[in-house]
């Protein structure tokens, strides 16, 4: 159903804010929460937890927005049921069997694995509508896509704003 | 049919000092926005939009052309999305 009226208006306009002939960049920033400061001992201590208590099991593809720290899934055209995770979609800090920056490695959305090595990146791969969560180690590398590799846990995607904002 | 974008469900947005103070409930964050994204995020309240049709409104808050804004808007769609700001309608 879609959402046509949203009850968020303040008593101040923003839009009577903006300066006529000048529109400055947009800009978000997230503040660091004195609850999760208390908490936190350590700039990991999000991640920590989350590997210490792993989210179970590991949720399949999904197709829609959700809050796992997450990786896009490409395609090439002509065969669109193929599906591919690009390694210069993943983040540098990563350790363990992924594909390099110059790899993609072929994902099946039905395991939630990998299903082959990784192989020079296709040319003309084209992102896809669906995504494959990935797992995190206690120290914040990538260990795994899904449910391949080993260790690790899936981890909400504001666990890893807290923790790349720690 | 292009992206059409709403406020999140839950969000609140409070004007503080020269800024605004957002808590959205989908990230659990509170946020600091200027007030070019606070501007976004009203226009999307009146009604969804998408990239091209909140181009046309702020340019006329603004007075600079829709393609002039485009590139900014452009930058802008991820942070709001990632912040848990607003939310992508499903293509009907």
């Amino acid at each position: 159903m879609e959402q046509d009226k949203h009850d968020i208006k303040p008593a101040v306009s923003a839009r009577r804010r903006l300066i006529r002939g000048a529109f400055a960049a947009p800009t978000v920033l997230t503040l660091y929460s004195g609850g999760a400061m208390a908490a936190n001992s350590s700039a990991l201590r999000c991640v920590v937890n989350q590997n210490n208590v792993p989210v179970s099991p590991v949720p399949l593809v999904s197709t829609t927005n959700s809050t796992y720290f997450r990786v896009q899934l490409h395609a090439v055209s002509t065969s669109p049921a193929v599906l591919y995770v690009r390694g210069d979609s993943l983040p540098a800090a990563r350790i363990g069997t992924l594909p390099t920056n110059s790899q993609a490695q072929v994902f099946s959305i039905t395991s939630n694995t990998f299903t082959a090595a990784p192989v020079a990146t296709p040319a003309n791969l084209a992102a896809q509508n669906q995504w494959a969560v990935l797992r995190v180690d206690s120290t914040g590398n990538v260990v795994g896509v899904g449910a391949s590799g080993s260790g690790g846990s899936a981890i909400f995607q504001s666990c890893w704003t807290s923790f790349v904002a720690g | 049919m292009p992206t059409r974008y709403v406020p999140a469900p839950g969000l609140l947005i409070e004007a503080l000092g020269d800024g605004w103070a957002a808590f959205s409930p989908l990230s659990g964050e509170t946020m600091l926005l200027n007030d070019e994204s606070a501007a976004i995020i009203e226009l999307l309240s009146e009604r969804p939009q998408d990239h091209s049709s909140l181009c046309m409104a702020l340019s006329a808050d603004t007075g600079l052309e829709p393609h002039e804004l485009g590139a900014r808007i452009d930058d802008a769609w991820p942070k709001l999305l990632e912040g848990g700001l607003i939310v992508a309608l499903a293509a009907s």
